[in-house]
């Protein structure tokens, strides 16, 4: 429940610190949203939290930036464990075959591919690339009342995450088809997979 | 060649979001070592 009470009751001896914003509402603007809401329960942890209430104060937008990185994590955990493994069940689901033996795998290229498993492989990177560049915009997106050292910090980000995103689909591409018999032949594709396979768990 | 596969879809999400989590904090710390840091209250 939303209550009205002392900053010394509320703090208990902490310091508190004041956040900073980029646009906001005036300081009447703000104090009267909050006293408007006096009394006020529905207290919810993902959308409705003490955070997106301040927010919303200030703002007018509600936005919980600790929500934000929670979300974050369980993008990245989801991104790198969930998905590619969803993405190659996908390619063997197409494949001649259902199964995830290395000619099913080549089929199921080679249709995504439009006839090229190597243009089925780039596929794969991008689609890789693409969710990874998905993920840094979402999770670093710009607010306009944002302080400015904030924001400017989530456009490094947003450029940065693009911009790896996209070479590393490519470097991935690229070693797919160097690592094993040279070029983009079925045979080197796939003992490319199996050794780019291999140098990975090897760490490096 | 399902690891190789894997590894080609999921090291562009991971560097993607690596390294713009990466920038992120390095920004902000660059930034907080030339400002003189947030406004503090004691309660």
């Amino acid at each position: 429940m939303v209550r009205l009470r002392p900053l010394a009751d509320f703090a208990r001896g902490a310091v508190v610190r004041t956040a900073q914003y980029g646009e906001r509402l005036s300081a009447e603007e703000s104090v009267a949203r909050a006293e408007s809401m006096i009394g006020q329960c529905g207290y919810d942890l993902f959308s409705n939290n003490c955070e997106h209430f301040v927010t919303w104060c200030v703002t007018g937008e509600r936005h919980s930036a600790q929500i934000d990185r929670l979300w974050f994590g369980v993008s990245l955990v989801g991104s790198t464990t969930v998905a590619p493994g969803v993405g190659v069940d996908v390619i063997a689901g197409v494949g001649m075959t259902p199964a995830r033996s290395a000619p099913n795998l080549m089929s199921g290229l080679k249709t995504i591919g439009g006839g090229s498993a190597a243009t089925g492989v780039g596929l794969v990177a991008a689609t890789g690339g693409v969710l990874g560049a998905g993920t840094t915009y979402l999770v670093f997106r710009d607010r306009d009342y944002l302080p400015a050292g904030e924001r400017s910090a989530r456009r490094v980000a947003r450029v940065g995450g693009t911009v790896s995103g996209v070479l590393t689909a490519g470097g991935a591409f690229y070693l797919v088809g160097a690592l094993g018999v040279p070029g983009y032949s079925a045979a080197g594709l796939s003992s490319g997979c199996r050794r780019s396979a291999h140098r990975s768990a090897a760490g490096w | 060649m399902v690891k190789g596969l894997t590894v080609a879809a999921g090291a562009p999400v991971l560097v993607a979001v690596a390294l713009g989590l990466l920038l992120y904090l390095l920004v902000r710390w660059l930034q907080s070592h030339s400002d003189s840091g947030p406004a503090l209250w004691a309660a």
